[in-house]
């Protein structure tokens, strides 16, 4: 189910939401759904949806050097992971403003990696520090919806199982 | 146990990414162009298929913020072109402000007046004075009885000053009267004001004979302190009073009295083209010795 997460959410980062750019900043779903599957399911699980949604974002992409945004998502699932113990439980507002946070570092940490990696002009810092704060506040809006949605089809998921004889 | 497996699990991660960071950055990268290639084939269906889903609602989006930004943009032209409408209409005031000056400028400059400017700052509301105020005075040098000009010709003279402002008596008020010339015949006379009337011209000679349209410009004399030269207008008719002993001609000033905006004080005519004669010392000194030599 995690899987059909995942794809369903690579799927609408590179159809759906670059219609709903603002200002040319495209929202990142992908970083909303690996902060809310960390502090919904675990470190574990959290790692491992970045890891995946990152490599399959980098091989959708052609611009971004393989790896990097794999990277960046599993270096802030690890940090989200760490917070988790000290967040109560089911705190939405917390995971909305977290999402937003962690949109806000992703964008910065894009930024600084293709400073660092790509051959060619890096980003203007004041376009980097614009499209930080957009997607940061297109995070907070979505991830009320995307917990919901994961909830629902973890629950789901969780109810099924619970169905199957021992 | 927990936190070393995530911790495990997580530099792992991170050496892939590296490793695939580092795969990418060599020239002959066949496994990341085969991932990438594998990866566009696999998403293509479900890209497509989500962009036929996705198209009516990306051209619904496209055509809202059209109508936005088409709103937006008429409003924006509307209040440009209003704004060029403005800058237009003060762009023709300024130009045709700018041929006043120049026009002026030339005038003065061809018949070689000293001039001081000045702008119509009032005119007379009364019916039968034909007066108006200008925004130079005796600060500027202006003293009573001096002429105003502008580019067609003579406006008036001054008729009282203050430190930064004069009224000036128009050339149509019937108490204007100047010395005038006939350009064409030469014939010297008065020129007097009439008010919404036709001026009259008066020539000294009552045989003189004067034609439609010859031009009358003033005619110097000694205590005027108007120049000699300056338009003053053209004869449009005889007068019917004119009789064996006086004629008198009707004269259509060349300013228009109620469209003056720039004027010209004139503060000197121009000079005189033969000098003065002057006392000679070495004359009277010649005389001087002849007397001493007549005593001697």
């Amino acid at each position: 189910m995690l899987a059909a997460l995942v794809l369903t959410g690579l799927l609408l980062q590179v159809s759906i939401l670059p219609l709903v750019a603002g200002g040319g900043f495209t929202p990142d779903l992908l970083i909303v759904l690996v902060v809310v599957l960390t502090l919904e399911q675990g470190p574990r699980t959290g790692l491992w949806v970045a890891a995946v949604s990152g490599l399959l974002a980098d091989l959708a992409l052609t611009t971004v050097p393989l790896g990097s945004t794999m990277l960046v998502q599993v270096a802030l699932a690890y940090v989200i992971g760490l917070l988790r113990p000290y967040l109560s439980e089911r705190a939405d507002l917390t995971t909305a403003v977290l999402a937003g946070m962690t949109g806000v570092v992703a964008v910065l940490s894009h930024g600084a990696l293709a400073a660092l990696l790509s051959a060619q002009e890096p980003p203007a810092g004041e376009v980097v520090a614009w499209s930080a704060l957009v997607v940061g506040a297109f995070a907070i809006l979505l991830a009320p919806l995307v917990l919901i949605v994961v909830r629902r089809t973890l629950a789901g998921t969780e109810a099924s199982a619970s169905e199957v004889p021992a | 146990m927990n936190r070393r497996r995530v911790w495990g699990l997580f530099v792992a991660l991170v050496l892939t990414a590296l490793v695939l960071i580092t795969i990418d950055f060599r020239e002959d990268d066949v496994v990341a162009d085969a991932g990438r290639d594998a990866a566009s084939v696999g998403l293509a269906p479900f890209e497509r298929g989500l962009s036929r889903v996705v198209s009516p609602l990306r051209r619904l989006g496209v055509n809202v913020a059209d109508l936005f930004t088409t709103r937006s943009e008429n409003q924006r032209l509307r209040d440009e072109v209003a704004e060029l409408r403005e800058r237009r209409r003060a762009y023709a005031d300024l130009e045709r402000e700018l041929a006043d000056v120049r026009a002026l400028l030339g005038f003065r400059d061809d018949l070689g007046l000293t001039t001081t400017p000045a702008r119509v700052i009032a005119v007379s509301p009364s019916n039968f004075e034909w007066t108006m105020t200008i925004d130079a005075g005796e600060r500027d040098g202006v003293v009573r009885g001096m002429a105003v000009v502008e580019a067609n010709g003579l406006v008036g003279r001054v008729l009282s000053t203050t430190a930064s402002a004069s009224r000036v008596l128009l050339l149509i008020d019937p108490n204007f009267s100047v010395a005038a010339r006939s350009v064409s015949t030469s014939a010297l006379g008065l020129v007097d004001g009439r008010g919404s009337d036709a001026m009259r011209f008066g020539p000294l000679d009552p045989r003189a004979v004067l034609a439609e349209g010859d031009e009358l410009v003033t005619a110097t004399f000694p205590g005027s302190a108007v120049p000699s030269g300056i338009p003053i207008g053209r004869v449009i008719s005889q007068d019917e009073r004119s009789s064996r002993l006086t004629s008198v001609f009707r004269v259509l000033p060349f300013v228009d009295a109620a469209r003056l905006d720039h004027v010209l004080v004139v503060l000197a005519g121009p000079a005189p083209i033969v000098p003065p004669f002057e006392d000679s010392d070495d004359l009277d000194d010649g005389l001087d010795v002849e007397a001493d030599g007549d005593a001697g």
